[in-house]
């Protein structure tokens, strides 16, 4: 770690250095370990420290960009020349109006300094105690231990400094017996908040709930999808709707709706970067402020996330969604929000008369990204439901689903939430009730 | 430098280590991404760095970082014992690495004009032609190009003694366009295929080859073509399948499975396992008899190719699928050792701050003796799939659906109407088992596909495949809604 003093001189060197008529400098650095075991041992431990920079070169509205990890002055020097080196070539872009100016941020504390002191016999016990109680089962576990240790900063030539340290800890779990298996992940930004056993005990009850699983027929059926899935479905949400980008070329699913009813009337979806009780981060990666942004309320497409940009562009509020620059993707909510519903998950079980639950999905992918149809495996951990109560375990099936049907279809939500770390983000979600979900296909176990 | 190296490894061997390496990596990407019209990023990405890879007490150890000098690689080399002693209270059992021959080598591919050499304004004014050609079309509303250029220098040096190094270049492209109807339905056309195009070990002469512009018309017509098509019928039927389709389709459904470590488990927690186990290992019938899928890493100009491995192991050839059985996995030194194999030169990293894990070189479904006019005329009631668009396969490589850009109907053993969003979907070893077609060696070109990804944290892997057009009998398809 670097800390604030040292990477805001650095970064403000850089600004020295350049010609152009606006200049950004944006610090990604990170410290991670990560423990990786399976078939209960660890077979890969490792630690990377990197640290980069990102330069951004604006001169008669023509954008220069370099990254570089060779973070002296003479490196720093040449990633501010080779930025404007590209100006020379590139075209001017008429849709770009200026770097965002300096905003004040509310303070929210994004990393503790307890993990500082994390060994790697820390990770390698708290692994340990996973594989304990697998074995305890005679089964076998496999997982990742994660630790990050990050540091973001943001300096522009129009007065942002900005600067946020951030730790996270991620631990997963899939736990396997001869025929089944059961997954477990919990995300923290400390590392002993993180519990270990909680997570083991709950791939554990799946592992063995899932013993000798049966064939099952594809069609539509009534789904409950744990948090696991619900995430992997709002991520596809996130990046192929819920950004200004997509929305304005008319690809996403959200365009031309605003204000017009999309899912289900109980749906209420936010993202919210400040919020403590997600993974709170306050700034993007222009260094502006998160700002809270609801992207669907009571059903309807109320809006989508900007950066400085597609703001300027389409004369609309910056609300703080950038990533870093060029990115193809446009803005991106990092800080998803679910509105939970009333019901408890037993009681939404005890609803079904017949359908499936869904621990998590696998390989999904989208077949239609305007339409959000994705397509993907089910995994570690599929049920029947029968007369109100999980029957038997079912082989894995592969589903091919319109997911804004899937949202009209929400029946049920539940007041349990989980904070889930996802493929980019990480949400806030609830277990989620739907009829008529599509599986198209099935495997053999 | 080479001084500092060999130094850190005999300080590794002073410190008990019963094996280490180090790998030093200098690496330059340029990327160039164009959006109707408008350079939507010009990049150039600079990175240095080494990471220390050891054994001590029977387990691994890692450590990595972007500062280079001798003190930083005491700390780091110190790290990767201390990591590795921690990873020791938790093994099962000793690592023990497959012999290998020990050498002292420099490798460079064959390339011909440096892309970094070459000036921005020719890279841009063939994404701006291209571009303009495409804008023709008033249906197509995105348009994009982008050009991807990447410069290595690595050295490999272990306490056993090996002292590799390699250069290695890579240039690739592609353009796509999207057209829009005016119900909003949106539908995309890449060349020469999806998600950012073809890749090689290759300089500037590459890019020249790919004739971007020649094709951007064709592209963009088709887009627009396919708003209009007819849907994909649904049913079992007969299939072709494209080239640059097959490639995707020996990725997923032979490359992955085969990889030792996924089969050890050692990948169960994120991208899963293998239905090829052990005892499967030539005794199971993977395909028809003509069916022969070779991993290659000797393949000039071929993406996934190279001179040694990340574990100085030399670059080969071997069989994974030989007259239609199962008859080879990639291997480590490690994994090859586990189970009397010879390691295969499969460990790769992709970056100096990773650790080396079994990828891909180039897995390449091996030419037939069929013409595109012998598949397509075989077939009563099929279609012809081009380009990818979707792929999804479970966690044991054995169930797996994909999308294609674009379809057409065949009918009587000949092209018929263009169909829109064609899938298909099976069984690994039931679809292979009905392959009954190849193409030749005409029709066979090795696609590089720059982002396979693989382990925690996440490694992109540049990996390639040699594929032609190949049928397939009886294969569901249609699904989707």
């Amino acid at each position: 770690m670097r800390g604030k003093d040292e990477i805001l001189n650095v970064l403000k060197k850089g600004l020295d250095f350049s010609k152009g008529d606006e200049t950004e400098l944006l610090y990604l650095g990170r410290e991670s370990s990560l423990t990786r075991y399976a078939n209960s041992y660890i077979h890969q431990n490792v630690k990377e420290n990197n640290s980069l920079i990102r330069v951004r070169v604006i001169k008669d509205k023509k954008i220069g960009f370099v990254e570089t990890n060779n973070l002296t002055i003479e490196g720093l020097k040449k990633a501010v020349e080779d930025a404007e080196e590209i100006l020379n070539f590139t075209k001017e872009d008429e849709a770009f109006v200026k770097l965002p100016e300096k905003e004040e941020a509310k303070e929210i504390k994004t990393f503790f300094e307890e993990n500082l002191k994390v060994t790697p016999e820390d990770m390698a016990i708290k692994v340990k105690n996973v594989i304990q109680k697998a074995s305890q089962k005679s089964l076998d576990a496999a997982g990742a231990l994660s630790l990050d240790l990050e540091e973001y900063a943001v300096v522009n030539s129009s007065g942002i400094e900005a600067y946020q340290p951030y730790s996270s800890i991620t631990l997963t779990t899939v736990m396997m017996g001869d025929d089944s298996s059961g997954y477990a992940d919990r995300f923290s930004m400390k590392f002993n908040d993180l519990n270990e056993n909680e997570l083991a005990d709950e791939a554990i009850e799946k592992t063995l709930r899932g013993t000798n699983p049966k064939d099952f027929e594809p069609g539509k059926y009534e789904v409950i999808l744990s948090p696991y899935a619900v995430e992997d479905i709002l991520f596809f949400f996130s990046y192929l709707g819920f950004g200004a980008k997509n929305f304005h070329q008319d690809i996403s699913f959200m365009s031309g709706k605003l204000n017009e009813k999309v899912f289900s009337e109980d749906v209420t979806i936010w993202d919210d970067g400040l919020d403590p009780e997600g993974a709170p981060v306050v700034f993007d990666f222009e260094g502006v402020p998160k700002k809270k942004v609801t992207i669907i309320e009571n059903g309807v497409a109320k809006a989508v996330v900007y950066d400085s940009y597609y703001a300027n562009k389409f004369g609309k509020e910056n609300t703080g969604h950038a990533l870093p620059q060029p990115n193809p993707v446009g803005p991106f909510p990092f800080n998803i929000f679910m509105k939970e519903g009333e019901s408890s998950i037993n009681d939404m079980i005890k609803n079904v008369k017949r359908g499936v639950f869904i621990t998590r999905f696998h390989y999904t992918n989208p077949l239609d990204y305007k339409r959000v149809i994705i397509t993907g495996m089910t995994r570690d951990g599929t049920f029947l439901i029968e007369d109100g109560k999980i029957s038997y375990p079912i082989k894995n099936l592969r589903f091919t689903q319109n997911m804004v049907e899937l949202m009209n279809n929400v029946v049920e939500i539940s007041k349990e939430r989980k904070l889930q770390k996802g493929e980019a983000h990480v949400s806030v979600v609830p277990y989620i009730r739907a009829r008529d979900f599509n599986f198209t296909g099935k495997t053999e176990f | 430098m080479r001084d500092e190296l060999r130094w850190i490894m005999d300080e590794a061997k002073k410190k008990g280590v019963s094996y280490g390496d180090i790998r030093l990596l200098e690496d330059e990407i340029e990327t160039i991404d164009t959006e109707n019209g408008n350079v939507q990023g010009i990049g150039k990405t600079f990175s240095k760095g080494f990471g220390i890879r050891v054994i001590v007490n029977g387990a691994w150890g890692f450590s990595s970082s972007s500062k280079v000098d001798k003190s930083e690689m005491e700390k780091v080399l110190d790290e990767a014992i201390s990591i590795a002693k921690a990873s020791s209270k938790m093994k099962k059992e000793d690592v023990f690495l497959s012999e290998i021959e020990i050498c002292e080598d420099e490798f460079t591919p064959d390339v011909k004009i440096d892309p970094f050499a070459v000036g921005l304004d020719k890279k841009l004014n063939i994404l701006y032609e291209a571009d303009k050609i495409m804008s023709k079309y008033n249906q197509v509303k995105i348009r994009r190009g982008s050009l991807f250029f990447n410069k290595q220098k690595k050295y490999f040096v272990s306490t056993e003694g090996s002292f590799i190094v390699q250069d290695r270049i890579v240039s690739g492209g592609g353009v796509e366009a999207y057209a829009i109807s005016d119900s909003g339905e949106v539908q995309k056309r890449s060349y020469p295929t999806s998600f950012g195009g073809d890749y090689s070990v290759s300089g500037w002469e590459f890019i020249e080859n790919l004739k971007l512009v020649e094709n951007s018309d064709r592209v963009a017509k088709q887009s627009v073509e396919i708003l209009s098509a007819k849907p994909c019928p649904q049913g079992n039927m007969d299939i072709v399948i494209s080239s640059n389709q097959m490639a995707l389709q020996t990725h997923e459904s032979i490359g992955h499975p085969t990889e030792l470590d996924r089969v050890f488990g050692m990948e169960a927690s994120f991208a899963g396992t293998s239905f090829l186990t052990p005892e499967k290992l030539n005794d199971f019938k993977l395909g028809s008899k003509i069916v022969n899928i070779t991993a290659d890493a000797t393949i000039p100009h071929a993406l996934g190719g190279f001179g040694y491995d990340d574990e100085g192991v030399k670059a080969q050839r071997l069989y994974l699928v030989k007259d239609g059985n199962f008859v080879g996995y990639q291997t480590s030194r490690e994994t090859a050792h586990k189970v009397g194999l010879k390691p295969t030169g499969s460990m790769r990293a992709d970056g100096w701050n990773r650790i080396p894990i079994i990828r891909m070189t180039s897995i390449n479904l091996e030419p037939g003796d069929m013409t595109f006019e012998d598949l397509i005329s075989g077939v009563k009631d099929g279609i012809y799939v081009e380009t990818n668009k979707s792929w999804s396969i479970d966690d044991k490589r054995l169930n797996f659906q994909f999308g294609c850009e674009i379809g057409w109907e065949i009918k009587d053993g000949k092209l018929g109407d263009m169909i829109k969003n064609p899938t298909y979907t099976g069984i690994t070893y039931e679809f292979w088992r009905s392959c009954d077609g190849i193409g030749n060696k005409d029709l066979w070109h090795v696609w590089g596909l720059p982002n396979c990804g693989k382990g925690e944290p996440q490694q992109v892997m540049q990996v390639s495949h040699g594929a032609a057009p190949a049928r397939f009998r009886n294969v569901r398809v249609g699904v989707t809604r």
